[in-house]
């Protein structure tokens, strides 16, 4: 062996024995926004100062992420009582936030060419920046925030994407990407944080073809879903099952979402109403016609004494056991408890001459008090909130 | 810096921190904690230009040169190596190679931070001499004659005897 050769293979042979940490890219990042900042995690500041409007909430207990709580559950530290407005800025800039819940996310939509005839959804999604205390544009087709609004998964590109990303919410850094064979059209955060699910498609999943320059109507497109990814994290698992369209779906987009259990999925189901529910295998496991817990309704109070009733105007909560209607509300919509005597849901402008014209409001339960969380906008075209556990 | 970029980046990062930190392992002369410093701090300084740079790896091997070679002229001492001591000489063929190894990293880690610089650049990185000297900030007969140097230091070390 030569002095040259000798040289370089024992080169070669040293720097292959070094450990590779995995976080470098982070390391780096971090040190480079100290550098700039001169901190690295701020959030929990900006936060405490951002505040625009305090309301003293007496303390309740949470209910789950879901924008409903059918069924809530003992909170593991105190929930926060306080309320964040911001009804300056359409869309919202700083934190908007009633009680256990803030708007973690926010998005809105416009119909695109899909260059075949038909439009599909893009879609613009803000969320709520920890480390600049204020919400923050994002470039991504989709956005689930974690509660507790630490962690959010995104899917990056058009729908449907082969990109999930996990997008940490205090150094909007990423903390894993997932390349997914099967593209995805949704993907959201299990209850308890620990899984998620990501509905798999064949073409844009909003995929729709209109048959009038309004867009009132539309003809039939085909079905996409293919199936489903099951991902958790911590375990660094992944799985993807097959599970074709429901023939009686009427649009393409057919997204599964986590029962409360965090265990079973569930999509909605067309005929008569109600939702599927299936095993993360994919097994069908029954419907339930009068699923309690439709989107955006707030169902029973934390302390299950009362229940909000359907969409208004104007809405009413009743007693659980007697079915006594306790109080009235001018609200279009009761989303959330915020607590056993306050809500969130959608009230709207002037004299409810336009229901489109509305705004996320905080209502008490008789609805004498009212406190307006974010600006009025038509909810038809302009942002729309996304309420998470904080 | 946008999520685009920041995404070109961590994907960057994944693909070549191993020869990143290989690279660094040799510039630190075996030392785990400087070689991750060193590529931590060039890929800090690297991101200060991301969205500029055509070619990351070339760059931020080339901040870890300088970075390498200014911590060494700013006479930085705060890692120094230590190494661990080479086994008893053996006989058989599988030994002496062991042996062989441990005596050139040695010999390596006796050569001074601008003399190991040098030949890892010429051995490792293939760069030309006049890249070593640009890099280095020298002329190239320096370079020629510090490597020269360099590898009479390591022809004393036991290495030519182990080599036969």
């Amino acid at each position: 062996m030569n002095e040259d050769t000798m040289i370089k293979e024992g080169l070669r042979d040293w720097a292959e024995e070094v450990r590779v940490p995995g976080d470098l890219a982070d390391r780096a990042l971090r040190a480079r926004r100290t550098r700039l900042f001169g901190f690295a995690g701020s959030g929990a500041v900006l936060v405490a100062v951002a505040v625009t409007a305090v309301v003293t909430l007496l303390p309740g207990a949470s209910p789950d992420r879901t924008i409903v709580a059918e069924r809530p559950r003992p909170a593991a530290s105190p929930a926060p009582t306080t309320v964040h407005s911001d009804t300056e800025n359409d869309p919202p800039v700083n934190l908007v936030a009633a009680g256990p819940w803030a708007v973690g996310s926010y998005y809105s939509t416009e119909w695109v060419d899909t260059g075949r005839g038909t439009e599909t959804l893009r879609y613009t999604w803000s969320v709520y920046d920890q480390g600049k205390g204020r919400y923050v544009r994002t470039p991504y087709q989709w956005v689930d925030v974690l509660p507790g609004m630490g962690l959010a998964a995104v899917l990056e590109g058009d729908l449907p994407s082969r990109r999930l990303g996990l997008l940490d919410l205090t150094t909007m850094t990423y903390t894993r990407w997932y390349d997914l064979e099967d593209a995805a059209g949704s993907v959201y955060w299990s209850p308890d944080g620990s899984k998620l699910v990501a509905t798999t498609y064949s073409a844009p999943p909003d995929e729709t073809k209109w048959t009038d320059a309004k867009r009132t109507s539309g003809e039939h497109v085909p079905q996409s879903r293919t199936g489903f990814h099951v991902i958790n994290p911590n375990a660094g698992t992944r799985t993807w099952r097959p599970l074709p369209p429901d023939p009686d779906a009427m649009g393409s987009r057919e997204d599964l979402r986590w029962d409360d259990d965090s265990t079973r999925l569930w999509a909605t189901k067309i005929t008569g109403g109600g939702r599927w529910l299936y095993d993360t295998e994919g097994v069908r496991l029954g419907s339930e016609e009068d699923y309690p817990r439709r989107m955006n309704e707030a169902g029973v109070s934390p302390n299950g004494r009362l229940r909000a009733g359907p969409a208004g105007l104007p809405t009413k909560v009743t007693d659980v056991e007697t079915g006594e209607v306790v109080g009235r509300q001018r609200m279009l919509q009761l989303w959330a408890w915020v607590d056993d005597d306050h809500l969130i849901g959608l009230g709207c402008a002037r004299d409810c001459d336009n229901e489109f014209d509305n705004a996320l409001v905080m209502v008490s339960v008789d609805g004498k008090e009212t406190v307006q969380l974010a600006s009025y906008r038509d909810s038809r075209n302009s942002w729309r909130p996304i309420l998470v556990r904080r | 810096m946008d999520s685009a970029a920041e995404l070109r980046f961590r994907e960057f990062v994944a693909a070549r921190s191993p020869a990143l930190m290989g690279l660094a392992y040799l510039l630190t002369a075996g030392d785990q904690h400087a070689a991750e410093d060193l590529v931590q701090a060039s890929l800090v300084r690297a991101l200060g230009r991301w969205s500029d740079v055509a070619d990351p790896e070339a760059y931020v091997r080339r901040v870890m040169y300088h970075q390498h070679v200014s911590l060494w002229r700013r006479a930085w001492r705060r890692h120094e190596t230590t190494m661990a001591e080479p086994p008893e000489k053996g006989a058989d063929d599988a030994t002496r190679t062991v042996e062989l190894r441990l005596a050139l990293r040695e010999a390596l880690a006796t050569l001074t931070r601008r003399q190991r610089t040098m030949l890892v650049l010429r051995y490792y990185e293939d760069l030309p001499e006049e890249e070593i000297a640009r890099v280095m900030g020298c002329s190239v007969g320096t370079v020629r004659s510090t490597t020269h140097r360099s590898l009479a230091k390591l022809r004393s070390a036991d290495l030519r005897e182990l080599s036969r």
